[in-house]
């Protein structure tokens, strides 16, 4: 081989070149301590550190996000032992104050501590962790709880939760979250408001409309929509605040914040509510607004309530309707449009209605008129209602341009103009003898007095029963001045008839809690009302003979007929044939049980009606009545015809007794329930503040003098030509006084204590009460000063809205501890050691995951420095390799190239 | 009986033959160190004999009298195939050289590992969601949040504007190679002219062909070529066959920019409009990184980029934000195509509407070839879902086609809107399996809209990664919150999407078909792999190369020691030579002077 010095040069350079190159490798791998500074370098482990190192900073965060609850659990931890102590502190002064022994002053003592206990419990409840609110779910920017004033200066009225139901979590894994807060309402067993309906079918088209105002959220409710369509509109509507369920069968509303009652009014003076089951009157305190709107009714039936006048045809020209809605039913906007009610065949007016409603809708826009069939008549209203609105804001008839003729082209529809009041009917005979007279007997379910009271007899004054509206108010009247019945029973007008019913509702209220009884012949009939049974209901007679044998095709079907009121689906559906079986029945046991098994054959009959043995023994008979026994159930809302089997079964064909006349109430509300209005109420006992249903005559000035007023005298409301008059009884209590100061402001009013212990009622609406006065005078209607004087009453001063009593306090209601509290305390200490225990549970379970993750942390990162770290003793090795090869490679390179044959050649 | 002086015409000849063969050794020393230059040698023949025709012959015995040394030639030592293997590997050796600097430069850009590299950015990005679900009410930890989302942003426009310079470096680097081709093939057309010249009165050009050689050598540096040597000692050089230079004659190469290149990039031809195959070489090189290597990262990239916009939005648009609105995006949406239905459904069609009610029956249809089933169940009477929960299944089967219903004065129709694609060039596909719902929405079975104008004024995804416009100003559209049960905003400590968000670095099904980590793992490990076997590459053609080039410098070096012996050669030729004259000189000396006057 030929070898040149180039080829020598080259060949040391490209050594040396590689030496320097490893060198340079293991230089930087000491320098940084890593193996591999760029992908290249190994793909593969680059691959493995960069999944380590992704897996060390979720480790990392994992334990960053636990640490951060960590802290908050124990934080909590604390606190609740706090509080713990403090609950058990307050039942220790709860046993001690439950002892009859102690006097007022021991009494009040107690009472300063259950105070000092609230404020304190309060205090842990509102804590702060890291400026949030610890204890309000995901509302941590607000506080957990608020107190309201109480009446009594410097103590808390009521103590409410705020918060929400939120489960904050903390990211403890991959895919791997823990609960760890606990919201107040949980933990101080808070309950929220519940608002229940009657039973109804869930899925059947109801068949009526209105519109529905839930917390101010606005529901329209058509004759089509299901109660679930109802419960989805609801829950559709956001910012309501309420969650409505059917599940059990009812509308059910619950407040989601257990702080706000439910608003809930309707635009038909509640008669949708009622539709609904919802009678709201008494289950809360606000929401009742009595609409203003204009309405339009037919002036006759089109159709009548069976729908015998039946295809009304429509022609070409008298097919027009003009209607004007006025700017305060239509956004600010004047609006006019001619509608075409479409040519047809309407079998009944709830189809014509809803052909109108369409194309009124399709004019206006949806929500603006409602267009209804009232039993057989048409209605028409604006959907918009308020104070502002007139009679201008919706008009009928002539040309668009304004100009009004009253009912020319719409003569088919009977529609006039001129709004009137709905027509009245069963408006009554009584009142004009001066004879009427009915009882009415109330049980201790709705009484005020928790007893069952004597039944009452009502008298009708002569005259004033004119009219239905005069004839509700002379019973109103009656009622407000029998001390057994006022602000227990009420009458109203529903749909044209008088309805009378219990002001207190409930689902514990049944029907026998109200029943009337005919005092002088005839009277309940003249009011339109029925004396008991309130079920519709047919019975039969007693059987002669035994066994009663039933061959197919021979006896053994009858056809029944249900009326909406009564009828499962709330429609009514054509007559339902029902067959027994054959067979020779033994007694009239069984042959009630038969006919009961074909009712439950048909989905209908099932839970619409049921057959019964009634009767004394020997002359038992069967009866069929209906379950539902509301105000609008009548007779001929059941009706039996023969198939072939009636007769056999001891009925008359044609026999049917209407039910109806009262209803019951519905609705219930569940008070808030916590730890800390345990507390108020039991500290309220210690003290004995007069609280609503406190004896008006009971009451007592700072001086400790009653109030003079007796039994029988007038109490006379007066500001600026305006009047209003009780008669106070000496049963007479707080609530009455404001009951009767509502009805004369027609709106709302607050009662509360001032600083000084006075009774303070204030206007909440205008607030501002001007040249107020009150005065009582005896029957003979001599004033008596005395009542007067206890009002100081401000007139005309700005911004004041109040009257407010020289100050009151009821020595006597001061009372020991009583052993419900107790029991409530107890079940407040129960659900606290609960979560205490769920707290630790998290604490733990959260140390638990720190360690582990510690475990994998190390694992991980000995994994990644395995592949990752340069180890430092073999690269100085390999370095110190290098650096030898080098030298040994410059030596070489240095004798091999400086030798030449020309050192030689002389 | 030849002359008496024939023999100083035979030492005159060595002398000059060893004069020659000094300079050849001069120059040879001279040049040991010249790129190029092959070892020259001078061909010594020995002079044709002279046969005696003397009639005075003796016993006809046969004589034949050398006539001395002549130098026929002087010989360049070079392996013509030898030439030919090396411009081949210097081909591949450029080829790969090049890469390996685009290479080096991704890995630089994509930084990797590092605690600044998209791995990081995008984890920390999760982990601050992570961090807001501790203290969702903190207006810090939104601050954070939203700084690792510019953060991710950023470095996502940093990697594509780098990725984007990277392209125009390796363009602008083969618009100088296409000038430096030219350059070298007018040198060797030039040096062409002058072999034909050289060589045509028949001399040796030597150091001509070893200039032009290493011309060529350095072209086959560029760009792979062929070489055909013709008659009189010049080259024609070929370019995947077309012959650049041929005698004088040059066929340059041009550089035009791409028609459809927004970046001016350009493509390589001849000069005559044809299109070379460029196979090897520097060229190849740039060309391969930028039209194939670098396009591959940034598809990935954008993918990445355009998957974590598309997710991190679908979930951030489902919570709620601290003033408790919904809706909003996190970072900037970016629609780039839309296709409204043909036919309008009933007046009066929500959303709640049930599809049975619209005639729409069971099947299949496709969108971005996603299927999506309408089930037999979907349309039952009275359980039919509704419109709104189709147009969610659509939304749910693929990321980047969100549907909603449009209602302007001419009807109520279905929309498809393409947000956030990977390419905004992409269109929006949809395809009718056995469904009738598209037929119903649009009255064909498949349409296919492509990328409106607005979109245009966009690259691609990493480009566009931006932070919301209204997000930059309001902290409190970060949605931590979740809705409630009843589709409201549930309150500020609620940390429930934070932590959904955060989440979503752990969903395996992230983009195409694995989680982000991992997808932007497999990228670094790819670009580890094509580099790591681009630099082996080079170094063994390097290793190649260098074995090659002893084998030539074993034929063609200078070797000084070898120089050397033959300058003592050509001295003691020229000394033996000199001695030869100085004794016939004094052998005619003694005939003259001895023979003479005595």
């Amino acid at each position: 081989m030929r070898v040149t010095q180039g080829m020598m040069v080259k060949q040391f350079l490209k050594n040396i070149g590689g030496i320097n190159e490893k060198l340079l490798e293991y230089q930087f791998k000491v320098a940084r301590g890593v193996n591999y500074s760029k992908p290249s370098d190994g793909p593969l482990a680059i691959g493995h550190i960069l999944s380590f190192k992704a897996q060390e900073q979720k480790i990392a965060q994992y334990q960053k996000n636990i640490a951060n609850g960590l802290s908050q659990v124990e934080y909590m931890d604390t606190l609740m032992q706090s509080m713990i102590t403090k609950i058990t502190d307050a039942r220790t002064d709860m046993v001690y104050g439950a002892n009859d022994s102690l006097g007022p002053a021991d009494r009040g003592a107690l009472a300063l501590n259950m105070d000092q206990y609230l404020q304190s419990i309060l205090e842990d409840s509102q804590s702060l962790f890291r400026d949030r609110y610890i204890f309000s779910g995901y509302e941590t920017m607000t506080n957990s709880f608020i107190g309201s004033n109480s009446k009594w200066d410097g103590f808390l009225g009521s103590v409410n939760y705020i918060g929400d139901l939120g489960k904050i979590h903390r990211r403890i894994g991959d895919l791997n979250r823990l609960q760890f807060n606990i919201n107040g309402k949980e933990m101080f067993l808070e309950q929220t408001y519940t608002l229940k309906g009657d039973y109804l079918p869930v899925d059947k088209p109801m068949g009526f409309s209105g519109k529905l105002t839930i917390n101010d959220k606005t529901i329209i409710v058509n004759n089509t929509h299901t109660l679930e369509d109802v419960r989805d509109m609801i829950n559709d509507e956001d910012g309501i605040k309420v969650m409505a369920t059917t599940d059990s069968g009812y509308l059910k509303l619950e407040s989601t914040t257990s702080s706000e009652k439910i608003e809930i009014s309707d635009n038909q003076n509640g008669v949708l509510l009622d539709d609904l089951g919802l009678n709201l009157r008494g289950a809360f305190n606000r929401g009742i607004t009595a609409p203003t709107m204009p309405v339009i009714d037919s002036t006759g039936a089109i159709f009548d309530a069976a729908g015998a006048v039946a295809n009304l045809t429509y022609d070409d020209t008298n097919n027009i309707l003009n209607l004007h809605l006025g700017p305060n039913a239509n956004d600010g906007v004047a609006a006019a449009h001619s509608i075409v009610i479409p040519q047809g065949t309407y079998a009944d007016a709830a189809e014509l209605a809803d052909a109108i409603q369409n194309e009124v809708d399709i004019a206006f826009g949806a929500d603006k008129i409602l267009v209804e069939d009232i039993a057989g008549t048409l209605r028409l209203s604006t959907v918009e209602t308020g104070a502002s609105i007139g009679t201008a804001d919706l008009q009928i008839g002539g040309e668009i341009d304004g100009t009004l003729d009253s009912a020319s082209d719409s003569a088919d529809l009977n529609l006039i103009a001129a709004p009137d009041p709905a027509p009245l009917t069963n408006s009554g005979t009584a009142g004009t003898d001066g004879t009427d007279k009915f009882f009415i007997d109330i049980n201790s379910m709705i009484s005020r007095t928790g007893e069952n009271p004597e039944q009452v007899e009502v008298d009708l004054r002569a005259a004033n029963t004119g009219t239905l509206s005069e004839l509700i108010d002379e019973l109103n009247y009656q009622f407000d001045h029998e001390v057994t019945l006022r602000g227990v029973v009420r009458a109203r007008e529903n749909n044209g008839r008088v309805l009378i019913e219990t002001v207190k509702t409930g689902h514990e209220i049944t029907a026998d809690a109200l029943q009337l009884t005919d005092s002088t012949t005839g009277t309940l009939t003249g009011l339109g009302l029925l004396e008991d049974p309130t079920l519709a209901h047919i019975d039969g007679v007693p059987i002669a003979a035994f066994p009663v044998t039933i061959t197919a095709g021979v006896n053994d079907t009858m056809e029944i007929d249900l009326g909406a009121s009564v009828s499962y689906s709330g429609l009514n559906l054509d007559p339902i044939t029902i067959t027994l079986r054959d067979g020779a029945y033994a007694d009239i046991n069984a042959l009630a049980s038969e006919i009961n098994t074909q009712f439950a054959s048909d989905a209908e009959l099932f839970g619409s009606i049921s057959a019964t043995v009634e009767g004394p023994p020997g002359a038992e008979y069967i009866s069929i009545s209906s379950f539902d026994d509301g105000s609008d159930v009548r007779g001929v809302d059941l009706a039996i015809t023969d198939g072939t089997a009636l007769a056999d079964l001891g009925f008359v064909v044609g026999t049917a007794i209407d039910g109806g006349g009262t209803s019951e109430g519905k609705g219930i509300k569940l008070n808030p329930q916590n730890i800390f209005n345990t507390l108020i109420e039991t500290r309220d006992s210690l003290l004995g503040i007069a609280e609503e249903e406190t004896l008006l005559s009971g009451l007592t000035n700072q001086d400790g003098e009653f109030t003079e007023v007796f039994d029988g005298d007038i109490i006379t409301f007066e500001e600026e030509g305006r009047s209003y008059s009780m008669v106070y009884r000496t049963t007479d209590t707080l609530e009455d006084l404001i009951r009767a100061y509502d009805e004369f402001l027609g709106t709302k009013a607050k009662v509360s204590y001032d600083r000084s212990g006075r009774l303070v009622i204030e206007n909440t609406t205008t607030r501002k009460i001007t040249g107020l006065k009150i005065s009582a005078a005896n029957p003979d209607g001599v004033e008596r000063e005395t009542f007067n004087s206890m009002f100081e009453t401000e007139t005309d001063v700005l911004g004041f809205h109040s009257i407010s009593t020289d100050g009151l306090l009821d020595p006597t209601r001061s009372d020991k501890v009583g052993e419900e509290y107790l029991g409530l305390v107890d079940l407040d200490m129960d659900n606290f050691l609960q979560h205490q225990a769920f707290i630790g549970a998290t604490a733990n379970r959260f140390e638990r995951t720190s360690t582990l993750l510690m475990n994998k942390d190390f694992n991980v990162k000995s994994d990644r420095a395995d592949i990752e770290s340069a180890n430092i003793a073999e690269v100085i090795m390999a370095l110190g390799e290098q650096e030898a090869l080098l030298n040994a490679a410059l030596n070489v390179g240095s004798r091999v190239l400086t030798m030449s044959l020309l050192d030689y050649l002389r | 009986m030849v002359s008496t002086f024939f023999g100083f015409t035979i030492s005159m000849k060595a002398l000059m033959a060893a004069q020659k063969g000094l300079e050849v050794t001069a120059h040879n020393i001279a040049n040991a160190n010249t790129p190029g230059y092959s070892r020259q040698r001078p061909e010594l023949v020995a002079g044709r004999p002279i046969v005696y025709p003397g009639m005075n012959r003796p016993g006809s015995v046969p004589l034949q009298l050398g006539t001395g040394v002549n130098v026929r030639s002087i010989e360049r030592m070079r392996d013509v195939y030898l030439d030919h293997i090396i411009r081949n590997s210097t081909s591949d050796s450029g080829w790969f050289a090049a890469k390996e600097t685009g290479f080096s430069k991704l890995e630089v850009t994509l930084n990797e590992p590092s605690e600044s590299g998209l791995s990081s950015v995008i984890t920390e990005l999760f982990n601050a969601f992570a961090d807001l679900s501790n203290q969702p009410e903190l207006n810090s930890e939104r601050a954070n949040v939203r700084e690792k989302g510019i953060n991710l942003a950023e470095t996502f426009n940093m990697i594509d504007s780098e990725l984007k310079s990277l392209r125009a470096d390796q363009n602008r680097s083969i618009i100088m190679g296409v000038n430096e081709i030219n350059n070298i093939l007018h040198q060797i057309s030039d040096i062409n002219v002058q072999i034909i010249t050289i060589e045509g009165i028949g001399d040796k050009a030597n150091d001509l062909k070893d200039a032009r050689d290493l011309l060529i050598e350095q072209l086959s540096a560029f760009v792979n070529i062929d070489t055909i040597e013709r008659d009189h000692g010049e080259v024609a050089v070929l370019i995947s066959g077309m012959a650049v230079v041929d005698k004088e004659h040059v066929v340059e190469l041009a550089t035009e920019t791409k028609l459809d290149s927004s970046y001016g990039n350009v493509d390589v031809y001849f000069e005559n409009g044809v299109r070379p195959r460029i196979t090897a070489g520097e060229l190849k090189g740039f060309l391969e990184m930028r039209d194939e290597t670098i396009p591959a990262y940034q598809d990935k990239l954008n993918r990445c980029a355009s998957a974590l916009v598309n997710r991190i939005n679908h979930q951030h648009r489902l919570g709620y934000g601290m003033d408790g609105k919904s809706g909003r995006s996190f970072f900037r949406d970016y629609n780039t195509a839309s296709l409204t239905g043909t036919i309008a459904f009933p007046p009066g069609t929500t959303l709640d509407t049930p599809i049975d009610e619209l005639g729409i029956t069971s099947g299949k249809f496709y969108v971005q070839h996603t299927e999506i089933e309408i089930t037999p169940k979907d349309v039952k009477p009275a359980e039919a879902i509704t419109v709104g929960e189709l147009l969610e299944k659509i939304n749910q089967a693929q990321p980047y086609v969100r549907a909603s219903l449009v209602d302007d004065y001419t009807g109520i129709r279905v929309q498809l809107d393409l947000y956030n694609p990977p390419d905004v060039s992409e269109t929006i596909h949809t395809h009718e399996g056995s469904s009738n719902f598209l037929t119903a929405i649009t009255g064909v079975t498949d349409a296919e809209v492509v990328t409106t104008e607005t979109a245009r004024e966009y690259t691609n995804a990493m480009d566009m990664i931006s932070i919301s416009l209204a997000l930059q100003d309001n902290l409190d559209i970060i949605a931590a919150a979740s809705e409630d049960e009843f589709g409201m905003y549930s309150g500020a400590g609620d940390n429930s999407n934070a932590l959904n968000i955060a989440e979503l670095n752990d969903s395996m099904n992230a983009v195409e078909g694995s989680s982000f980590m991992d997808y932007y793992n497999s990228i670094i490990g790819e670009l580890g792999s094509q580099a790591q076997a681009n630099y082996r590459l080079t170094a063994n053609q390097e290793m190649l190369l260098s074995q090659l080039d002893n084998q030539r410098a074993q034929i063609s070096g200078v070797s000084i020691d070898e120089e050397s012996l033959n300058m003592i050669q050509y001295q003691r030729a020229f000394e033996g030579a000199a001695r030869v004259s100085s004794t016939l000189d004094s052998m005619i000396e003694t005939i003259i002077f001895g023979l003479g006057s005595g």
